[in-house]
């Protein structure tokens, strides 16, 4: 960590690295998930169009029920 | 041989490998007039490794926190370091992760269709993760249809591959590991044949 009063580096204490890390490694895969939740609603949504069946519901709802559980989570982590 | 191109038969489970007229089944591109009258999809055989997969990777946490887990590999201190939190959000990422694998794989295979209508044949190809692909030719350009099946697993679960040349320039079409190859081979020339029929009238 860079101090700009004394012009000088000082090395931060390893819980507060590893609390960073853990962070930016949480963050990171959350973000991955969302980014899958919305292309399995929007595949789901364009592959239903093309192809219109019974299961018509139940694939949408469950790929929007993940999407929602992601962002559920997410919320959780936030506030937790 | 009877004429089986007008289907008396209705197909109603959605999850059906091989589904003949089956209901509540019309394509965005379908024209007036024209019925599904074939939907096949790969036997249901080929989910066995995914969902073993999925299985699999749903016993990850489980395996990691058991005796023979990260104790074993002497690397338990990792889980001393980070917070508990931490932990717990990334096991819940971690089955979240897994449930999305699993939806993929049933969707991919739900989706992976080829449909034959009283005027065409449509193949539409969903490939991991998210390539489309669609090819269709009319039923009147359809050439040859043959199928092959071969294979320990393939003659015991009657599954094989179904070919489909056709007129042209137009592209071939075909479907690999299709359940009971024979009924559909049969289904499609008797198609091919009505329409042949229709022609000439």
């Amino acid at each position: 960590m860079f101090d700009i009063s004394s012009l000088t580096f000082s090395i931060p204490p390893l819980s507060e690295v590893i609390a960073d890390v853990e962070g930016i490694v949480i963050v990171g895969f959350w973000i991955i998930l969302l980014l899958f939740g919305v292309q399995l609603v929007q595949q789901v949504r364009l592959l239903n169009r093309f192809l219109h069946t019974a299961m018509y519901w139940i694939w949408f709802g469950l790929a929007l029920t993940y999407l929602f559980i992601i962002l559920g989570v997410g919320l959780w982590y936030v506030v937790a | 041989m009877p004429d089986n191109t007008t289907s008396q038969e209705h197909t109603t489970n959605p999850l059906a490998a091989l589904a003949l007229a089956p209901v509540k089944t019309f394509m965005e591109v379908q024209d007036k007039g024209e019925n599904v009258e074939l939907l096949i999809r790969k036997h249901p055989a080929v989910n066995v490794p995914w969902m073993i997969g999925t299985v699999l990777l749903a016993a990850v946490p489980t395996l990691l926190f058991s005796p023979f887990g990260l104790e074993y590999l002497g690397v338990s201190g990792i889980i001393e370091v980070v917070s508990e939190k931490t932990v717990n959000m990334f096991i819940l990422l971690w089955y979240l992760f897994v449930f999305y694998y699993g939806l993929q794989n049933a969707i991919l295979w739900f989706f992976n269709v080829l449909i034959v209508t009283n005027e065409r044949v449509v193949d539409l190809d969903v490939t991991w993760p998210f390539h489309r692909a669609v090819s269709e030719t009319r039923i009147s350009q359809v050439q040859d249809v043959s199928f092959k099946q071969g294979g320990f697993l393939a003659s015991i679960l009657n599954y094989g591959g179904i070919y489909i040349q056709t007129a042209g320039i137009e592209q071939n079409i075909e479907i690999r590991k299709a359940p009971n190859p024979a009924l559909i081979h049969d289904k499609i020339t008797d198609l091919v044949a009505a329409n042949e029929r229709g022609n000439d009238v």
